[in-house]
């Protein structure tokens, strides 16, 4: 695979939910060892633009295309983890089926500091604590690929330490990182995607410097306003 | 295949515990079961029926109890999946729709067969019916029908899940589905209860094996498809 060749990419994607268009032909490929920090107002379409691309939800039309064998790690605003049962036997679960063994839910364990809520339900977590969990079932398996909707939001600084820790540790996986958390993420980021409306309004391109991420700093306020 | 198979294990064992945890569809079954026979048990005795009648109506009972109050709990069985949308994570994680189909079915058609063996005694001693001559039979219609309630149940769960009637639509799809099975296990039944042991010339067996035969097949194809929908 060349390096170039993006390991996840959404091309012209539409999708609407009744009469409301929340995608209006949205494009975005990530290559490997690209973090792209997706950033836009709320109701600009890039949590929707993840399920995309994640496959769980289909797009009007456009296509996504993986590359073949690509692992996908995703979190969204659901957790993807059974409330009932303790982190350790979710993990554990998850690390099965995706073939990266129980050592896969130990390591994930430490990774997330969680080791002192292991043997708790994950409805008795606090929100923190879940979204945790929810990062560890996401990076499980040292995914190729990683789809991460707002990712810090429930976490505190340790928590997002943590988060950069593991979206370093990658090095050859494509992260996408849907956030309103510029000012703890930004600098994670190799790359800026601004949404607006449905639509991509601004790219910084790949190997992005400080005036590129400046830039999408100011394009990104300015949707806000 | 080793990977697939430990994965569908610990599949297995998620269903187990989530079942273990909660135990909603456990008391469903069985508080219908045990409801359902009192009542049944109180009519026909109202009714001064005689046991050589009772006798011939144990059968039709017997399988309208089971299927009813079963394809009714079996709705409580996915709810769990809704709460953390569990089932988009095993997706995500690589589980096949072949596995997370077949853990259920697994799960739940054992859940089934204990529910109709605890049906069949409950009502057998509510209807003042002697034991059969032999169970066999019985057992066979009884796990055959199980599992082919099951993959209906555990299909049309995924189906009708994120319907707010999911209650009302679950049995209700599911219910003509199982005609094939309800006739099986009526006259199957039947055949042992009254006439003493299993017909050889029967057709009923073959029937029930192609009707599990077409609800495995269908299920392990549209599992997946019916969850990502």
């Amino acid at each position: 695979m060349a390096a170039a060749e993006p390991l996840v990419e959404a091309n012209s994607i539409c999708k609407s939910f009744g009469s409301k268009r929340v995608l209006r032909s949205a494009s975005l490929a990530c290559a490997r060892g690209e973090v792209v920090l997706l950033l836009g107002a709320n109701g600009a379409g890039k949590s929707t633009l993840l399920r995309v691309m994640a496959g769980l939800s289909r797009a009007d039309s456009g296509s996504v295309r993986r590359a073949p064998g690509a692992s996908l790690g995703f979190l969204s605003h659901h957790l993807f983890l059974y409330s009932r049962l303790t982190v350790e036997e979710n993990l554990a679960l998850f690390a099965s089926v995706s073939g990266a063994g129980p050592e896969a839910a130990r390591a994930a364990i430490e990774c997330w500091g969680l080791e002192a809520f292991a043997d708790r339900a994950v409805s008795d977590l606090s929100r923190g604590n879940q979204a945790r969990a929810g990062l560890a079932r996401a990076f499980i398996g040292a995914p190729h690929i990683r789809l991460l909707d707002e990712p810090s939001g429930n976490l505190d600084d340790r928590g997002v330490e943590a988060l950069k820790v593991a979206v370093a540790a990658g090095g050859d996986a494509a992260t996408v990182l849907a956030t309103h958390d510029l000012h703890r993420l930004s600098d994670l980021a190799t790359r800026v995607v601004v949404m607006r409306a449905g639509e991509m309004a601004y790219d910084s391109g790949p190997a992005t410097s400080a005036d590129g991420i400046a830039r999408a700093i100011s394009m990104y306020r300015e949707t806000n306003r | 295949m080793r990977l697939w198979l430990t994965g569908l294990g610990a599949l297995i064992i998620k269903e187990l515990r989530l079942e273990a945890r909660g135990k909603e569809t456990v008391t469903m079954l069985f508080c219908n079961a045990i409801l359902a026979c009192a009542l049944v048990g109180v009519g026909t005795s109202s009714a001064f029926l005689d046991k050589a009648t009772t006798t011939r109506l144990y059968p039709m009972l017997l399988w309208i109890l089971f299927l009813l109050s079963a394809s009714a709990s079996a709705v409580r069985a996915h709810e769990q999946e809704l709460e953390g949308r569990g089932l988009e994570g095993l997706l995500l994680a690589g589980a096949s729709g072949a596995q997370m189909f077949l853990s259920k079915l697994i799960v739940m058609s054992t859940l089934f067969f204990a529910h109709f063996l605890v049906l069949a005694l409950v009502l057998g001693v509510a209807l003042d019916q002697d034991a059969p001559p032999t169970f066999v039979a019985m057992i066979g219609a009884g796990l055959g029908s199980s599992t082919a309630l099951a993959s209906v149940t555990v299909l049309l769960s995924a189906v009708a899940g994120t319907s707010r009637l999911r209650g009302v639509l679950l049995p209700l799809l599911s219910l003509p589905l199982l005609f094939p099975v309800f006739f099986c296990g009526v006259e199957m039944t039947s055949q042992v209860v009254v006439g003493g042991g299993l017909d050889p010339a029967s057709p009923w067996p073959l029937i029930l094996v192609c009707a599990n035969a077409l609800y495995l097949v269908l299920g392990i194809n549209l599992f997946e498809a019916a969850v990502r929908e």
